[in-house]
């Protein structure tokens, strides 16, 4: 089994894993930028993809949402339609689900499906591996729904240059795409409704 | 899996449907106020029993979950009953009465008297979402108007209000604002427990079933009930109090006693006023 990393299996348990992760995704929305602990008891040494984003990605793709991988994590492709049967290797631009294996490999946000004005729910939710900082090198400062008042953002490893990219992405709302940054034991969520801001640079721009 | 009932998948629905709710759920959660459309399934029970929120509810609920149902602020009515029994059955989950002990709350038109907690979700059985449709029957004319933020017809509805009865005579079912975007219908609740949306610590998801929908509100959103600012907008008040516990500031239902006129007022809320009654509800 181990040659043939596609038949790798999936969750023992699909509903009760499902459920599971899925009310932590739904947790990581609505309380956005916190990084929660999670426990991938799920997870198993044959996944081809890392157990967060692997959990994650088991339980929202079906046939109805088209994935677009990273080049690293193309391998999985064969695994997630296997398990999901979702579309896999078309365009970014046109995929429900982007699975990126760094913030280096994540296409711009812009050109990414944005839902429209009167249905901005078909937009593309994206998935990417990140890490939890280790000194707190990059504070942004978040503020939106879900959050009791601005609180500081760590930015997971994303680059610098997200900040504009996100910027663009909150001044589409409420088109744009979510991010969840799942982490090797933790996830953390950015709906398209929190606005980042630069905390150093005195940069007070909100909602 | 262990439930209660066998032949049934956990809390009765199949995983495809639970999956396409969850990622609609996400989705509202990401857009506060906003009405995203899902394949809703039917449910074992006629539409306007709660369908909406009982799709939600089982997609969300997991065996560590505790389950409170009301139905106008009461644990003991038929809806609240029979629902709250669908889940121990189909899911074998825990159910309570007592607000505080509930990690999830399903109710059809009331929020609970006693503060809600971080971490709570807030399940809403919804009829009717769209809050514009007494004014635009028409789903595609009510898409383009929430595409554009343009809200004038709910205001000149409002102002109609105030200029055939002297002030907003819309006493449940207010619309809101959400988030400073989208006007939000916060189902059938008395107007009296609008303010308790605005920035509640917990999590509020909408479920319509007859009409395929499902919205939210993420905790500390802002929820602003539409008024003017010669005609704030404001609860209703009783000059009684209740006839069983004394309180004075809960929502309180009429309850007529004789042919000769006579009634009293007591909690629509039952969990409140027997836990301040000293009749704490009894372990379930």
């Amino acid at each position: 089994m181990t040659e043939r990393p596609g038949l790798a299996p999936g969750f023992e348990d699909y509903g009760l894993s499902s459920q599971r992760v899925f009310r932590l995704a739904l947790g990581c929305l609505s309380r956005p930028c916190r990084a929660l602990d999670f426990e991938a008891r799920e997870g198993r040494p044959a996944w081809p993809l890392p157990p967060v984003a692997a959990a994650l990605a088991l339980t929202l793709l079906d046939s109805a949402t088209p994935v677009w991988l990273s080049p690293s994590w193309r391998k999985a492709g064969d695994w997630l339609r296997f398990h999901r049967g979702c579309p896999v290797g078309g365009q970014a631009e046109k995929a429900a689900f982007i699975l990126a294996a760094s913030p280096a490999e994540l296409p711009p946000l812009a050109s990414l499906n944005q839902g429209s004005d009167r249905y901005p729910d078909s937009s593309a939710t994206v998935i990417v591996a990140s890490v939890l900082p280790l000194d707190g090198r990059r504070p942004w400062l978040a503020e939106g729904p879900g959050l009791d008042g601005p609180v500081i953002f760590e930015g997971h490893g994303l680059e610098a240059g997200f900040l504009d990219q996100w910027r663009g992405n909150r001044a589409a709302y409420p088109r744009g795409v979510d991010i969840f940054l799942a982490g090797e034991k933790h996830l953390a969520g950015l709906p398209r409704s929190v606005s980042l801001a630069d905390f150093s640079g005195g940069d007070s721009r909100c909602m | 899996m262990t439930s209660a009932e066998t032949g049934y998948n956990f809390a009765y629905l199949d995983e495809d449907s639970k999956r396409l709710i969850r990622r609609a759920l996400l989705k509202a959660v990401a857009v506060p106020g906003y009405q995203v459309p899902f394949a809703g399934r039917e449910m074992p029970m006629p539409y306007g029993w709660g369908t909406g929120g009982i799709q939600v509810t089982a997609a969300l609920i997991g065996p560590d979950d505790v389950l409170k149902v009301i139905d106008q602020g009461s644990d003991d009515t038929t809806n609240a009953v029979s629902i709250r029994a669908f889940f121990s059955k189909t899911a074998g989950v825990a159910t309570t009465t007592v607000t505080g002990e509930a990690s999830i709350i399903q109710t059809r038109h009331r929020i609970p008297e006693r503060p809600l907690k971080p971490g709570q979700i807030m399940v809403y059985q919804v009829p009717i979402p769209e809050p514009l449709r007494w004014l635009e029957p028409g789903e595609t004319e009510t898409r383009v108007l929430h595409a554009l933020g343009e809200y004038g017809l709910m205001y000149v509805k409002l102002y109609e209000d105030i200029s055939r009865h002297g002030r907003i005579a819309t006493s449940y079912d207010y619309p809101v604002e959400v988030f400073g975007r989208y006007i939000m219908s916060p189902s059938p609740i008395p107007r009296f427990d609008n303010p308790k949306l605005d920035r509640s610590p917990a999590l509020h998801l909408f479920g319509a079933g007859r009409e395929k929908r499902i919205y939210a509100v993420p905790p500390y959103s802002p929820v602003r009930s539409l008024d003017f600012e010669d005609y704030p907008f404001a609860v209703q008040r009783w000059p009684e109090v209740c006839a069983i516990c004394g309180a004075s500031d809960s929502y309180l239902d009429e309850v007529v006693l004789d042919d000769g006129g006579r009634r009293l007022f007591v909690c629509s809320d039952s969990d409140y006023c027997a836990g301040r009654a000293g009749k704490g509800s009894p372990p379930q």
